[in-house]
Formats: structure tokens, sequence, C-alpha cells
């Protein structure tokens, strides 16, 4: 998380944001703070295999609760390695939010191929 | 036929496809997004204390400007989110906003995030490959642009000359001499070339920039050494054709020209192309093309019409050798062609086989160092002038040592070298007994135009 200054452990604590937030996509198309409070689910976290008081606003690294600076980051950088693709979509008010969905096709299926 | 279409519709494809992603790059690149991009204004109970919190992020981003514009909307719409959150928790509105802030950490940390997360290794490799097409798509574009603005200032200079004329002004005639028309399109080409790596170097900064999530001014070094050092060399060393000296210093100024188009106003916008425009210029080069095609045909009627004239002055170059020492029925047959190994010119000269050898070797034995002269001749592309050596000067152009084989004297000579060779008259020579250098026989004449890239122009003899 970047509440520390290690670049290591920050390096570690975006994959793990990055996974958290595949995990919670879950097929959906969700905005920033839906995919939030999707990771502070019980499932998302017993699935991240992190202790959900951990989990409560995406700290994993640093205990510091409701932390979310590594959420956009990490949304951001999915977006460019094409593993998700976001769009200003209207919600039910009709308000133009982002909304982040997975790709079906992309770089990353060549790697888990590879790995079967 | 079939290569010929086959050659527009690829390049014209490549053309297109370069256009599409230069216009998609530049959507990315200005700052007024598009229905399927950001709300042009964050929600209108955005706080100061908002505000100057996504400045201070903002400063650290460094993206091209409707990624800061969808990120700051992003993070506007997932703050006010955040603080009805909190408010309908309980918390004050005060501490609701200092709450949502704190949980997304530093301003200026979390604006350096995402300006990491942004400028990915993909995103860089996608930038380079993608600026180096867009940067073709640019040098045609340019190209055709620089053909029709360098006929257009011909045509204005055309127009103009007259005038300033008869208010005294005369402009300096660069085409004086020039019968051949090299000069003027040595310039034109040079000047198309010129605008075409500018508007390539441009081309390539702002679609790299925008397809690696960078701004153009922190690509635009890149380019600049990649683009001056590219086009510096090819306009330099590898453009070969006619030359002439206006032409060899806007070739010159390529590097120059390149290098600044990369910074020079870089976070403005390309002028807008549509496909007219592309018309247009095409319309405009093959028209203007078929014209010059139209116009040499008709000149080179003209030419093929001199005669060629009784005295050629061949006396000057040296004098007609002895009969004792070369028979009158020893006659030279022969003439020139093309060196297509070296692009030079061939020159072949045969002593009438039916002598025999007894008697060739008895003609061959009474000369030594045995050459080909080529020498300044009187202008054969002007109608109307005699043909010869033309006497004003004292010295061959070029001296090329005869190689005889079988029957033939021959040489190349590389006459597309020299600026000012022009027309030319060859003349074969040998040293007689006597020791004195004479005229073999009568020779041949032709016209040559230099034919190089700008350094073989600098370096060539004079």
């Amino acid at each position: 998380m970047s509440r520390t200054d290690d670049p290591a452990r920050r390096v570690e604590a975006l994959v793990r944001e990055r996974k958290r937030v595949l995990d919670a996509l879950r097929g959906e198309d969700l905005t920033g703070p839906a995919i939030l409070r999707r990771m502070s689910e019980p499932s998302t976290a017993a699935e991240a295999g992190t202790p959900a008081s951990a989990q409560l606003g995406g700290a994993a690294v640093d205990s510091e609760p409701r932390d979310q600076s590594l959420l956009y980051p990490a949304l951001h950088s999915l977006e460019a390695d094409w593993r998700l693709e976001a769009a200003w979509l209207p919600d039910a008010g009709g308000v133009r939010r982002r909304t982040y969905r997975k790709r079906r096709f992309g770089p990353h299926l060549l790697g888990e191929i590879g790995r079967s | 036929m079939t290569i010929l279409v086959g050659y527009v519709v690829v390049l014209g494809g490549l053309l297109v496809a370069a256009v599409w992603l230069v216009r998609r790059s530049e959507r990315r690149l200005g700052a007024e997004p598009d229905a399927h991009t950001a709300p042009t204004q964050p929600g209108s109970d955005v706080t100061a204390e908002i505000t100057a919190y996504l400045d201070r992020m903002t400063a650290e981003l460094a993206l091209p400007a409707a990624d800061v514009a969808e990120v700051r909307a992003e993070l506007a719409d997932h703050l006010q989110d955040s603080i009805a959150s909190l408010e309908a928790e309980g918390m004050d509105r005060d501490s609701a906003i200092r709450e949502a802030l704190g949980r997304l950490g530093p301003a200026a940390e979390l604006g350096r995030q995402l300006r990491m997360a942004h400028q990915s290794t993909r995103r860089l490799l996608a930038g380079v490959g993608g600026g180096v097409f867009a940067g073709g798509g640019g040098f045609v574009l340019g190209y055709l642009g620089g053909t029709m603005l360098a006929l257009f200032a011909a045509l204005a200079l055309a127009l103009a000359t007259p005038v300033l004329a008869a208010v005294g002004l005369r402009l300096p005639d660069i085409t004086s001499g020039d019968h051949s028309g090299n000069a003027v399109n040595s310039i034109f080409l040079a000047v198309a070339t010129a605008i075409a790596a500018g508007a390539a170097t441009r081309y390539a900064v702002r679609t790299s920039a925008s397809l690696s999530r960078r701004t153009p001014r922190s690509v635009a070094a890149f380019w600049a050494v990649g683009g001056g050092l590219g086009f510096g060399w090819w306009a330099i060393f590898g453009m070969r054709g006619a030359q002439s000296w206006p032409s060899v210093a806007i070739e010159l100024c390529v590097p120059v020209v390149a290098a600044v188009a990369a910074f020079a106003g870089i976070e403005r916008s390309m002028p807008h192309v549509g496909r007219w425009a592309v018309v247009a210029g095409l319309v405009a080069v093959v028209g203007s093309g078929l014209v010059f095609a139209v116009a040499g045909s008709v000149s080179s009627s003209v030419i093929n019409t001199i005669g060629q004239q009784p005295d050629l002055h061949l006396d000057s170059v040296a004098p007609a050798a002895p009969t004792a020492w070369l028979p009158e029925d020893a006659n030279f047959g022969g003439g020139w062609g093309s060196d297509w190994s070296s692009g030079g010119t061939q020159v072949s000269l045969e002593l009438d086989p039916n002598l025999g050898a007894p008697a060739i070797a008895a003609i061959l034995a009474n000369w030594r160092e045995v050459r080909f002269e080529a020498w300044h001749a009187l202008p054969m592309d002007m109608p109307g002038l005699l043909v010869g050596i033309d006497t004003r000067y004292s010295s061959p152009i070029e001296v090329q040592p005869a190689s005889f084989s079988d029957t033939s004297f021959e040489a190349v000579f590389h006459l597309e070298r020299f600026r000012d060779s022009g027309s030319w008259w060859i003349v074969l020579t040998a040293v007689g007994p006597d020791g004195h250098r004479y005229r073999l026989e009568s020779g041949m004449g032709g016209d040559a135009r230099f034919n190089g890239s700008a350094w073989d122009w600098l370096t060539a003899p004079q």
C-alpha cells in the first residue's frame, strides 16, 4: 500500500490490490465505489485470502483501515494491461460514471493457456 | 498496371490507417472529450478542498489532457460517493470530506501511482510502434502538402516576377543555365522532403504520446533525435537524384526541421486532415506530375532536332593521329550507353575487325597510354547552338585509361558525379612514337546531369 515508503512493499501491495479488484468484478460492470464495496464483502475477502479487517477499504500491507489509495492505481494499471476495459456509462439516475469490466480476450489469456 | 494498382491500394490503405490513428490520438491529447469519455465538469457540489486535492494530484499526473480530465472526473465522483456514504453513517460534512480524502492518501502520492499505472511498458511499446506508423503516414501527407505548397509558391513567384521587374526589382534567376530543369525539380523535392520530415516527426510525437499516455513534450526529445538522425541521414546521404545548391541547402536543414518540429508548439493540436484534403493533395500532385511529363516530352522533341555541326573543335583536345601510325582504313565504330552496375556512362570504340589481327597489332604497337578524355561540350539541349568541344575549357572533365579487349577500347565515366558536367564530348587519345599525344577518333557526345545525394554534391569534384 502507498502508506509504506518501501518500493518493493508498495509493488507487492499493488499486486494484491489488482488481484482483489479482479476477484471483486466477477464479470460484472462496476464503478470504482461499487468495486470498493464489493471488496469489503466477507466473501471477497475470503477469496482473496486476507483478513476481512484488512480487506475493509483495501489495505493489505499496513493495518490502516479504509485505505483506498491503491484502488484507482490498481484499476488503471489493469486497464493499461488490457485486463479491464472502462467506459463512461450512465447509471440509473442518468449520471455517467466510469465503469469497469473484465476483458474476455486479452494478453492475460496467453499466460493462462501457457500455465494450463 | 496490376502492380501499380496494388501499390496505390496498399499505400492508400496505410495512409488512411495512419490518419485514423492520428485523429484518434488527437482526441486523447485534446482538451475536448467526446461522448465516450469523461464528463467535462465534475459534479457541481465539489468543494474547494476537493478541488485543491485534485489539483495537487493532477500536478503529478503528467498525462494527456483527456486522461487527466478522466482521472479528475472519476476521483471527484468517487469522493462525492464516499462523502455521501460517510454522511449517511452520521458524520458531519467537513469530517466526511476530510475522511474521504484521507482514505485516498496523499494527493501527490496518488498522482504518482496513477501516472505509473497509466504509463505501462506495454503502452510505451505501443507508443513507439504507433509513432513510427503515424510518422510514416505523416510523411506521406507532409510530402503531398509540401509538393502542393511548392507548386503554389512557384506559381506565386512566376506571377510576382514580372510585376517586381516592372518596378525595378529583379529576383535572382536560379534557373539560369539550367535548361534541364534540374534546379527547379531538386528544389521542389527538397522542400517537399523537409515539410514531410517535419510533419512526420510531429505526427510521431503526438501519436506516441497519446498511445503511451505521456505528454507530447516528454516524448519529444526521443523523436527529435530519431527524426533528426533518420530523416537527416536520408535527406543528406540516401535521397539520390538531381541536385542544386539551393536544394542541397534545404536538404541540410532537414535534420534541424525534424528536431524543431518535435518541440515547437507540440502541445497544440495538429491541423485536421479530412478525406477531401487527401484527395485534393493527390489530385494536385498527380496533375502537376502529368503537366511536367507533357512539358518534358515537348522540350525533348525540340532537343532531338539539333543537327551535328561539321567543326567540333577537336583540335583543341589533341591533333588528329598521323595516317602513318593510324591508317585511314582503321575505322572505329561504337558508342556510349549506361553502365547499369555503377550508374555511370560506358564508352566503347571498336577497331574494324576486318583489318585482321596482324594489322590491329601493328597499329596498337604505335600507341601507348591510350585513354578516353571527357571534355565540356557546347550545350546540346539548347536549340540552334553549335555542337562540339567548348573551347572555353583548357582541361578535360575526366580522363579514364582505355582498356583494350579483343578489338575494342572501353572505359566507364562517372560524369553524373560532377556538379556542372552538362554536355560532354569524349575523345580517344594516345601517345604516339614521337612522344606527343594524338587524337585517335572523333569521339561522341551527350548530356550528363548530376545524380546523387546532397553529400555527393558537396563532395563532388569540380
